[in-house]
């Protein structure tokens, strides 16, 4: 057994790092995945940590977070107890669950291996991936790391012409005392004339003022034609001692759905990368967040849709309460290409910051080489309604309660885009309980 | 039941209300009048607790307390009421809701059970009739949408459910058509008993026809410039404000 040597926090660190574990890493590996593994972390190399000179990564400081010693491949697995998964149950919901405790799939239900749209992880990397995984390793340092050593992840398989069943829950839960990088590399394919639906949550359970865990993820997904993904990603707790990294590579093609709904309750530092991208006409894509942060917490959500094809629409909705000392970034990219005829592309980002320490940087952008298209985008950041509030507190409803019931208001119109009543419930009382909890006298 | 006394208010370093004396007692319907920008919706917000306003001079009491001290939310269950000249649209909060949370902390606070669904169902639906309003408004976001006449209804819904001891009404019939002036004046005078008192501020006569004031008083810059029976409204509607204001100055002058 190796030792846990290979403490990680620098680019050397990581490159080192891949040769001492080469064993985990190309276990059961296909010649050609081990071949982009080793491309993957040659072009990590070249690029590198991502630093705030960097356009892309100019309001996070991924490189202070990372600045500590994280070890990947722990050589004692820890255990988590029941009691603590079911904790991260969403009461009510039926549903296929896969759990992933600190990045290793764990056995949860006999009954939901069975199901024929979970795979292994080892199904993708033993067989033929040149149609799944994108061959393109471009330019994120962050994607190009997770390809080099991902060594498990969600992999989900829609066959052609199927309406799945009941949501498929996938949990990711991570420790709160050891300094774990993390990274998983999720694969969806939603086929032909399918529907799914796919609620993804991330709960650190850590709590430290220090980071204790960052976990770095990519999920590929792949919606064929005229299918439809229902796709919701919440995280919570951590706002203390959790960083992630997570990355959407979406292809939608012909007459496809999808929508994102991405939920940011908890987390200390998170990056979301939302890349969606159209290879057919006739496709509909609604972004949707929703987003309360509190303390130190840092968001950036980046989003990008790229109409590359006609007759498509594009749906994206922010909004967000910024309290404390939280801190958010929202760059929204919609590139409409020159073939992206009768493109109806809309974007929105909606702020409140609760105090004047808080922060919000929102860049949306359009670009736009069609010339026959309809497209709107517009950001606001302001401070909560003070008439409204006291129009409420004028009929007797205490500063609290008024406060709680306008900010729930500012976050219903997302809120209410969440389908499934069950996860609905079960977010909106996360949220009214970050809301109750401080009153700092504003 | 209310006192004013000497009640001085700015807002942004400008004195609006320039030393505002007033009484009413329980039983009684006092209308205010005067011309626009003279303070009548400033003293309102003052008495109903708005933060905008800083008191410089003068004190409010209320029901033998300190009014100036009290939050908002404090003044509202011990029973002061305020109909806003503009209702302010607050999308995302349920009016129904809104209005059942509301009636709740004032009854908690006067030791009374929070009324469940079904009895509040049917409170409303007894007000509504009174008021006259259409229930789809009581389904939709708070005031969001309303028409200018709607807003004003609904205010006047919200007083009929809380029941306030001391009502505040801003120009509340600016706004609406002659029916419904009657209706909302019909409901405001149903609700009227020997132990609770209105103040309506109106720039028209008219409404003074069916909701009979016991004094009428004319503010003028900030100040409480006449004080008169509901014949000064009658007055007023045929001479227009000048003759109390020239008869004001030559009084300041002498
Ligand atoms: N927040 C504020 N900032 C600056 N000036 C204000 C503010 N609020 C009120 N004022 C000024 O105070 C004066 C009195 O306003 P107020 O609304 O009390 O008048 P009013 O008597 O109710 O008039 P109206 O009959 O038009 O409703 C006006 O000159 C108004 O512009
Ligand atoms: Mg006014």
């Amino acid at each position: 057994m190796k030792a846990s040597t290979g403490k990680l926090s620098t680019a050397e660190d990581f490159i080192a790092n891949f040769d001492i574990h080469q064993d985990e890493i190309f276990l059961n590996n296909s010649n050609q995945y081990k071949e982009l593994r080793k491309n993957a972390i040659a072009a990590f190399e070249s690029l590198g940590i991502p630093s705030r000179r960097s356009e892309e990564w100019k309001y996070t400081n991924v490189a202070k977070a990372l600045n500590r010693d994280w070890v990947q491949f722990p050589s004692e697995t820890k255990k988590i107890s029941p009691d603590d998964i079911d904790s991260c149950l969403i009461p009510g919901l039926d549903a296929y669950t896969l759990v992933f405790y600190n990045g290793k799939r764990i056995p949860f239900s006999e009954s939901d291996s069975d199901s024929a749209v979970i795979k292994e992880f080892s199904d993708l990397i033993s067989s033929d991936i040149s149609n799944v995984v994108s061959l393109d390793l471009g330019s994120d340092a962050f994607d190009t790391l997770n390809l080099a050593f991902a060594i498990d992840g969600a992999i989900i398989n829609v066959p052609d012409n199927c309406v799945l069943d009941k949501p498929l829950y996938l949990l990711y839960i991570s420790s709160p005392d050891d300094n774990l990088f993390i990274q998983n590399r999720n694969v969806i394919e939603i086929g032909k004339n399918s529907e799914a639906t796919i609620i993804e949550a991330r709960i650190s359970l850590s709590s430290s003022n220090d980071f204790q865990v960052f976990s770095n993820n990519v999920t590929e997904i792949h919606c064929e034609n005229n299918s439809k993904l229902d796709h919701y990603q919440f995280q919570i707790k951590g706002q203390s001692g959790a960083a992630s990294i997570n990355k959407y590579l979406v292809k939608q093609e012909a007459n496809s759905t999808y929508t994102s709904t991405n939920i940011n309750l908890g987390g200390q530092l998170v990056r979301n990368n939302l890349e969606v991208v159209h290879e057919g006409e006739g496709c509909e894509t609604n972004l949707f967040g929703l987003y309360h942060l509190i303390g130190n917490q840092h968001l950036d959500n980046h989003t990008l849709i790229d109409h590359k094809m006609p007759n498509c629409n594009s749906n994206e909705l922010y909004i967000g309460v910024l309290d404390d000392k939280s801190t958010g970034v929202f760059n929204g990219k919609v590139l409409v290409r020159k073939d992206a005829q009768k493109t109806n592309a809309f974007q929105s980002n909606k702020n409140i910051l609760l105090t004047d320490d808080a922060k919000m940087n929102a860049k949306p952008q359009l670009e736009i080489y069609a010339d026959d298209v309809k497209c709107s985008h517009g950001a606001t950041t302001g401070q909560l309604n003070q008439e409204a509030l006291f129009y409420l507190r004028s009929r007797g409803i205490s500063k609290k309660l008024a406060l709680t019931m306008l900010m729930e208001a500012f976050m219903k119109e997302v809120l209410d885009k969440i389908k499934i009543k069950e996860l609905k419930n079960f977010l909106t009382e996360k949220l009214e309980l970050r809301l109750n909890v401080g009153d700092q006298g504003r | 039941m209310l006192t004013i006394n000497n009640l001085k208010a700015s807002v942004e370093d400008k004195e609006i209300l320039k030393g505002i004396n007033l009484e009413v007692k329980k039983g009684e319907v006092h209308a205010i009048m005067g011309p626009n920008g003279s303070g009548k919706s400033t003293l309102a917000a003052v008495l109903a607790g708005r933060s905008d306003y800083e008191v410089t001079d003068g004190t409010v009491d209320y029901l033998g307390q300190n009014l100036l001290e009290m939050a908002p939310e404090d003044r509202a269950k011990e029973g002061i009421f305020l109909a806003f000249q503009y209702p302010v649209e607050i999308p995302g909060v349920n009016t129904a809701t809104f209005l059942r949370t509301s009636l709740n902390e004032i009854r908690e606070h006067r030791g009374l059970e929070p009324l469940n669904g079904a009895d509040f169902l049917k409170l409303m639906k007894s007000k509504m009739e009174i008021i006259d309003i259409d229930k789809s408004l009581i389904s939709r976001s708070l005031n969001e949408g309303f028409s200018g006449g709607e807003k004003k209804k609904a205010e006047i819904f919200q007083m009929a459910m809380l029941e306030p001891t001391l009502a505040i009404l801003d120009e509340t019939d600016s706004g609406l058509d002659i029916d419904a002036l009657k209706v909302v004046a019909a409901g405001v005078n149903r609700m009227k008993t020997d132990d609770n008192a209105v103040i309506v501020i109106t720039h028209y006569q008219r409404l003074l026809d069916y909701i009979i004031p016991d004094f009428v008083h004319i503010i003028y810059d900030g100040q409480i410039i006449k004080t008169g029976g509901k014949e000064l409204a009658i007055t007023l509607e045929e001479k227009g404000y000048d003759w109390i204001t020239n008869e004001h100055a030559a009084l300041s002058n002498a």
